[in-house]
């Protein structure tokens, strides 16, 4: 599932492949399945009394079309991607057109967005157009690779959850729309729907305490908001009692716990990431051992908490 | 009714001469009109049968202007911009401010040294001349938090039009000219406020209303220039209304996008994509208001937007309203569903 998930061509505010993907892999787990006007993919079971919401995002990071000129294609960055990121990568298109993204200059470091293009054939792409940096998907017995692999890790962790527990609690999974993308879809949702609790599962960075092969990790604050300190603390107890490895830490980057928090009437939420080494490097990897961990710890959660 | 608007005094935070301008001129055309509490003027237009779509169209009426933030002793206004304005096109600038007319003044260059014309400019260095002498005698005409606007007169020159606040009093004159003709779709016009400081007043005026697609109508950045490459043109004068995709505030649903363009297509309405991700309107907001709303932006081009001398093309103007009904009259029929 994992490699189909990175093939799956899923922009921001385009999401609509990933959706039928996870529909259609995925409908027997849940009871409803429903898309809101903003393109957040609601799946809910029913049962028992329980106020938890499971999130994570639909989409990645891409780029948009704005020039092209002879086999050049000039764009914008979609989702906060830098230009170290990007140069060198292989894109592709919804219609599956593919080019490589050039940069001619001599330091990648000091160059903007408009100084790199995609060379391909142009003739087939229009301005507006969105591409992906392509998945490049494979594994061995350790580790998972893949380009951008952080929407996609999270997406395969939730399911995989899912299919795992034993629960005749009432459950709620939110993949989100445009999460890449200023996070539209959490603050829709979450505005107009109220939980006790919330879970978000990322793909992170591996820096600032958050390791490789340290399982999954129980994040107390991100760049922007905080976790919930008494979820937190119940997440943090829970993993202790049915000795999941994880380690608590501190992310430098946005896993929308503020969104979560501010929207509406205000939730409780906490943040769990998944390892993902050379984040942002061509073909970034996670530990299948720290995968299993955030899967065993998110069906605890679903269960007990 | 352009003219009017553009000349009307509406400083994001004082939209209050704009609104009495479009109520005046709406009053006899709509089922219901109110002002909520920060001054967004709701419209609703009920369709001539039901059931009927539910669309929301969307413009504001504020501008970007200056505030007064301080009066020097020989009676000279400090102020600050409200919204987002480069300090390089406020230089010897004509303004107003409660009627009377002031100039941003900077020392005449042969009073400057080589140094001094080369250091980066700043509001704080610039002061408005009201030709008063003394404090008392320039608050006898501006205290402190008092809104100044540009002084800039509607001008028309073959096919173009140069005023102020093209962007956005062109979305409420075309609102305007919508809501004077019968639909047979549930129409709610929002004459917002407060988008050019943050997109305040369609985070308030959007709820409750959970319409089946919403359209900002917009102006948009154009640079279409001598000296400006091909590829970082943003939008071309005269290529027709623009459809944006993807800005910084907002990405315009997939299903609205390909419906407004399948509309334009088969209305043969020139029009064109914004080929840049900058900038952003009020879409930015409606589309998570009570759920999520199906929103895109149609916009016409301006030349030097949020200056006292924007350009726009009026055959740019006609397509973009020229959308917009064509757009209204396919979802009467239900989008041939």
């Amino acid at each position: 599932m994992l490699k189909d998930l990175c093939n799956v061509f899923a922009p921001s505010g385009d999401e609509l492949e990933m959706r039928e993907y996870i529909m259609d892999s995925s409908k027997e787990l849940f009871d409803s399945i429903e898309t809101d006007n903003i393109g957040n993919l609601i799946c809910r079971k029913s049962g028992k009394e329980s106020s938890l919401c499971i999130e994570c995002g639909l989409d990645s990071c891409g780029v948009m079309v704005i020039s092209k000129e002879n086999d050049k294609v000039f764009f914008s960055g979609v989702g906060g991607v830098g230009v170290a990121y990007l140069a060198g990568k292989k894109v592709i298109f919804k219609n599956g057109e593919i080019g490589v993204v050039r940069f001619d200059g001599k330091n990648i470091d000091e160059a903007k967005v408009t100084d790199l293009y995609i060379e391909m054939d142009t003739k087939n792409i229009g301005i507006g157009d969105f591409g992906v940096i392509t998945g490049d998907f494979f594994e061995n017995s350790m580790k998972f690779f893949a380009n951008d692999i952080s929407t996609k890790i999270a997406i395969f962790a939730v399911l995989q959850a899912v299919s795992k527990v034993n629960t005749d609690r009432k459950l709620t999974v939110v993949f989100s729309a445009q999460r890449r993308f200023a996070v539209k879809g959490i603050k829709a949702f979450f505005g107009s729907n109220d939980f006790d609790k919330v879970v978000t599962v990322d793909g992170v960075v591996c820096e600032n305490g958050i390791k490789a092969d340290g399982g999954c990790a129980v994040i107390a604050v991100d760049n922007r908001g905080v976790s919930d300190k008494e979820l937190r603390d119940r997440v943090e107890i829970l993993a202790a009692k049915d000795e999941v490895k994880s380690h608590t830490a501190v992310a430098n980057e946005n896993l929308c716990l503020e969104a979560i928090a501010t929207s509406g009437k205000g939730t409780n939420a906490v943040a769990l990431g998944i390892p993902v080494s050379h984040k942002g490097k061509p073909f970034e990897c996670v530990l299948k051992s720290d995968f299993d961990a955030t899967v065993k710890l998110l069906s605890a959660i679903i269960e007990e908490i | 009714m352009l003219k009017k608007l553009t000349n009307a005094f509406g400083v994001s935070g004082f939209e209050g001469p704009v609104r009495d301008l479009i109520i005046s001129e709406i009053k006899d055309y709509c089922t219901e009109m109110t002002v909520d509490s920060m001054g967004n003027l709701k419209v609703y237009k009920k369709a001539k049968k039901q059931p009927a779509k539910k669309i929301l169209l969307s413009a504001h009426m504020d501008e970007v202007g200056l505030i007064v933030t301080d009066i020097t002793d020989d009676g000279y206004l400090k102020f600050a911009s409200v919204g987002s304005i480069d300090p390089r096109v406020l230089i010897s600038q004509r303004v107003t401010v409660n009627g009377y007319k002031g100039i941003i003044s900077l020392k005449a260059v042969h009073l400057t040294d080589k140094e001094e014309r080369q250091k980066p400019l700043s509001e704080k260095n610039l002061y408005i001349d009201l030709g008063t002498k003394t404090r008392a005698e320039a608050e006898g005409i501006a205290l402190r938090g008092d809104y100044v606007a540009f002084d800039s007169e509607y001008v028309e020159f073959g096919d173009m039009v140069k005023a102020k606040a093209l962007d956005d009093r062109l979305g409420c004159c075309i609102m305007i000219d919508i809501l004077k003709q019968d639909w047979d779709v549930d129409l709610y016009c929002n004459f917002t406020v407060q988008e050019e400081c943050g997109l305040r007043g369609a985070a308030v005026a959007t709820r409750g209303i959970n319409p089946d697609f919403a359209i900002v109508i917009e102006g948009t950045t154009c640079n279409d220039m001598a000296g400006v490459p091909e590829k970082l043109r943003v939008t071309k004068s005269g290529a027709g209304v623009t459809i944006s995709v993807l800005d910084s505030a907002s990405k315009a649903d997939c299903a609205l996008v390909k419906l407004l363009l399948s509309v334009a297509e088969k209305h043969s309405v020139p029009h064109q994509f914004k080929a840049s991700t900058a900038g952003g309107n009020d879409a930015g907001v409606i589309c998570t208001t009570d759920g999520g709303i199906k929103v895109a932006s149609v916009s016409v081009p301006c030349r030097y937007i949020h200056s006292p001398v924007s350009v726009m093309n009026k055959n740019d103007y006609e397509s973009c309203k020229k959308l917009i009904q064509v757009f209204l009259t396919e979802a009467e029929k239900g989008f041939d569903e």
